[in-house]
C-alpha cells in the first residue's frame, strides 16, 4: 500500500487541469523511445494479426522442405515437420498475445471485484478477502500452475484461468486502497447518506475514480502475463501442439537446437521485443499518470 | 508505537493493524503471532493441494502402465498404494507422515522422499547460492554507480540493458547460452552435474557455469532496479540537501550516507530469495537436466508422483512464509521506524 495511491486528488478536474492533463499524456507519448516501442509494438501486432491473409497453411507438412534455413521461399526456414515457420510464428504470436490480453483481463477483473468488496464492505469481510490474498501470496505460484494445469484440459482457456487466477492479488491490493480514499470522499459519503445501496455506490462512485490505477496497473500485468504463458508452454504445461504459442514453438525448438537454432532464435527475440515495447510504454503512461497527480 | 492506541488513528492504520488487534508489541510476541498464522495457512494449502492431486483423473498407476498389463494386477496395486482409500483417509495419512519427518515414498522410483530431498536440495543451492550471490554483487555495484549519475550516459547504459534483461526469457537466453558455449563452442557439457565417473571439482565447475550464468542473468536486473531506484530516492531525501548545505561533497555523501541507507534495505530481498534456493531454478533445472529439487519437482508433475510433487510444494511454501518472516524480521531490525504488523503477506 503505497502512500502515493492513499494521497487525495481532486474530485472533479477543472478545465484547465484537463488541458495540461490532456498535454502532459502527449508530451510523454511523443519522447523518441515511447514513439520507437509503439511503432515496433504496432508492426508485430499487425503482422499477427494479418496471419490469415497469407494464405499459407501453418499445419501443411512439407516432406520435401524439412528443417531448412531462412530463405526466399520461406522467410523463417521450416521447421522438422516441413511446416513453414514464419507463418506459425505469426499464429503463435496471435496465440501469446491473446493469451496475455485474456489473463490480464481475468487477473485484473477478480482483482478490482476483490478489491472494491474488500474495501467497501463490513471489516470482517475485508479481513477476510485479505486473507485470502496473503493465502495466494504464499503460493509457490509456478509450482502451483504447474498442478493446476494438470486438472485442466490443456489449452488457451486453461492457461488464461493459471496465469490470471494467480496473478489478481496486487491488483486487489491496489483497487481496496483507492477505495478506502475514495469512499472518505463526500460524495461517496453523501451517496451512502442518502441511502444508495453499497453495491451501487462502489460500482457507481467509487469505480470510475479508480478506473486510472486499475487501468495502469492492469497494462503493466500483460507483459508478465505473456512471459507467464511462454514459461508454462516452454515447460509444456501450456499450449499443446499443433497449435503454436511463441512459448510452444521455443519448447519444439529445444530438441533441434544444435542443428536449427533459429527455430529458438526467432520466437525468444518476439517474445523478448514485444514485452520491452509494453514495459515501456507502461512506464510511459505511469509517468505521466503520477506527474498528473 | 502504541501511540494509535490513544486518540484517533489515521485511516491506515485502522484498515492494517489497529482494526485486527495485532499491532506488535515486543519481537517475540511478534514472531509467534505470525508462526501461528502460518501453521494453519501450511495446512491448508496442503489440504488444497492434495484435493487438486485427488481430483486428478490419472494417477500414478497410469503413468507406468501399459495396455498389456492385467487389469486385476493393476487394481491389486492401486490397492496396495492406498489408492483408493477414501479422500481424507488418504490425506489422514499423508499429514500424519508428514508429521512425523516421513514424506513417504515416491510412486515412480520407490525411493524414500526424504532422502531424495536430502540429496537434492544441496545439489540446487551449490546451483542457485552462487549464481544468487554473483547477480547481488553486480546489482549492488551497478545500481548504485547508475544511481549516482542518474541521466548520464553511464546510467542510460546500465538502466536500458536492466529492461532488456527484464524483457528476456531466462529459458531462451538457456537455450542461446546452450547452442553458443555448448553446440558451437563446445566449451562446456550440456546437461548434467557431473560427466558420468567423474567427481572432481574442475568437472563440476564446467558443468555449473551454463546455468549459473543463466540464472545470474536472470536474477540480476530485478535486484539491480531495486538498488538504483532506492539510491535515486535517498538523493533525493532532505538529509543530503542538509549535508550539501554544510558543504560536503558529493563523494562523502554518497559514501558515508546515501550508499548506507540504499544497502540496509538489500537484506529484506534476501529473504525474499530463500525459496528461490530451492525451487528458484527450475526452468533452468529442468534445461540443463541439473539433478535439484527444481527437475525432480517438475518431472514429478509429469509422472503424476504425486507424494513428491506434495513434499516439494509443502517445502517451497513453508520456505515463502519464512523467508517473508526473516524479511519483515531483518528490515524491522535495520529500520527501527518500520512499526510490525500483522499478516502472512
Amino acid at each position: 500500500m503505497s502512500t502515493t495511491s492513499l494521497r487525495r486528488r481532486p474530485a472533479v478536474k477543472s478545465k484547465d487541469q484537463a488541458f495540461t492533463f490532456g498535454r502532459r499524456w502527449v508530451a510523454a507519448l511523443l519522447t523518441p523511445q515511447a514513439i520507437s516501442a509503439s511503432t515496433l509494438l504496432v508492426v508485430i501486432v499487425g503482422f499477427t494479426l494479418s496471419a490469415p491473409l497469407w494464405g499459407i497453411n501453418p499445419d501443411a507438412l512439407d516432406l520435401d522442405s524439412m528443417s531448412q534455413p531462412p530463405s526466399s521461399e520461406h522467410w523463417f526456414g521450416t521447421d522438422g515437420l516441413g511446416r513453414d515457420y514464419f507463418i506459425r510464428v505469426l499464429y503463435g504470436g496471435r496465440v501469446s498475445l491473446a493469451v496475455g490480453l485474456l489473463a490480464t483481463l481475468t487477473g485484473t477483473g477478480i482483482g478490482v471485484v476483490v478489491g472494491l468488496a474488500a474495501g467497501f464492505s463490513s471489516p470482517w469481510i475485508d479481513g477476510l478477502l485479505m486473507r485470502i490474498v496473503d493465502f495466494f501470496n504464499s503460493l509457490p505460484w509456478l509450482l502451483m500452475v504447474m498442478v493446476v494445469s494438470l486438472l485442466l484440459k490443456p489449452g488457451i482457456g486453461t492457461i488464461v484461468i493459471c496465469v490470471g487466477g494467480f496473478s489478481w492479488m496486487s491488483v486487489a491490493r491496489l483497487v481496496r486502497a483507492e477505495t478506502l480514499s475514495i469512499r472518505e470522499r463526500t460524495y461517496v459519503r453523501y451517496a451512502v447518506y442518502i441511502g444508495q445501496s453499497r453495491a451501487r455506490t462502489a460500482l457507481w462512485h467509487v469505480l470510475p475514480d479508480a478506473l486510472p490505477t486499475i487501468l495502469v496497473a492492469a497494462s503493466s500485468s500483460v507483459s508478465g502475463a505473456m512471459m507467464s504463458e511462454a514459461t508454462l508452454s516452454f515447460l509444456g504445461r501450456g499450449i499443446q501442439p499443433p497449435q503454436a504459442s511463441w512459448g510452444q514453438l521455443l519448447q519444439i525448438a529445444q530438441g533441434s537446437l544444435q542443428q536449427l537454432p533459429h527455430l529458438a532464435i526467432i520466437p525468444g527475440a518476439l517474445i523478448m521485443a514485444t514485452i520491452y515495447c509494453l514495459n515501456v510504454l507502461t512506464n510511459v503512461t505511469r509517468q505521466a499518470m503520477e506527474a498528473g497527480q | 508505537m502504541p501511540a494509535g492506541r490513544e486518540g484517533n488513528p489515521p485511516s491506515q492504520w485502522s484498515a492494517c493493524g489497529m482494526r485486527w488487534g495485532i499491532q506488535g508489541r515486543t519481537m517475540l510476541g511478534y514472531i509467534g503471532r505470525r508462526l501461528a498464522v502460518a501453521v494453519p495457512l501450511l495446512l491448508l494449502i496442503s489440504f488444497v493441494v492434495f484435493a487438486i492431486m485427488h481430483q486428478l483423473p490419472y494417477d500414478v498407476i497410469d503413468s507406468f502402465s501399459r495396455p498389456d498389463m492385467d487389469r486385476e494386477a493393476l487394481e491389486a496395486l492401486r490397492e496396495r498404494y492406498g489408492l483408493n482409500d477414501p479422500f481424507l483417509v488418504q490425506y489422514g495419512r499423508w499429514l500424519w507422515g508428514v508429521l512425523h519427518g516421513d514424506f513417504g515414498y515416491s510412486l515412480v522410483s520407490r525411493h524414500s522422499i526424504a532422502d531424495d530431498l536430502l540429496t537434492k536440495i544441496p545439489h540446487s543451492i551449490s546451483l542457485v547460492l552462487p549464481a544468487y550471490l554473483i547477480a547481488l554483487v553486480l546489482a549492488i555495484g551497478l545500481g548504485l554507480l547508475a544511481g549516482a549519475n542518474r541521466g548520464r550516459p553511464t546510467d542510460t547504459v546500465i538502466d536500458t540493458s536492466n529492461a532488456l534483461l527484464i524483457s528476456m526469457p531466462p529459458f531462451w537466453f538457456a537455450l542461446l547460452v546452450m547452442y553458443f558455449f555448448g553446440h558451437t563452442l563446445r566449451l562446456f557439457p550440456i546437461i548434467g552435474m557431473h560427466s558420468v565417473g567423474r567427481t572432481d571439482f574442475t568437472d563440476f565447475a564446467l558443468h555449473l557455469f551454463m546455468p549459473c550464468l543463466v540464472l545470474t542473468v536472470a536474477f540480476y536486473p530485478d535486484l539491480s532496479r531495486y538498488v538504483r531506484s532506492s539510491t535515486i530516492a535517498q538523493l533525493g531525501e532532505d538529509y543530503v540537501m542538509v549535508q550539501r548545505a554544510f558543504g560536503a561533497n558529493k563523494r562523502e555523501i554518497f559514501l558515508s550516507h546515501v550508499s548506507r541507507h540504499v544497502l540496509l534495505p538489500i537484506i529484506t530481498q534476501l529473504g525474499l530469495a530463500l525459496p528461490m534456493l530451492v525451487t528458484g531454478a527450475l526452468i533452468t533445472e529442468t534445461i540443463f537436466a541439473w539433478p535439484g529439487v527444481g527437475k525432480y519437482f517438475a518431472d514429478a508433475v509429469n509422472t503424476f508422483d504425486y507424494p513428491v510433487v506434495m513434499a516439494v510444494l509443502l517445502l517451497s511454501a513453508a520456505l515463502v512464509i519464512i523467508g517473508n518472516l526473516l524479511a519483515d524480521i531483518s528490515y524491522r531490525l535495520a529500520d527501527p521506524r518500520v512499526r510490525l504488523k500483522g499478516g502472512v503477506s
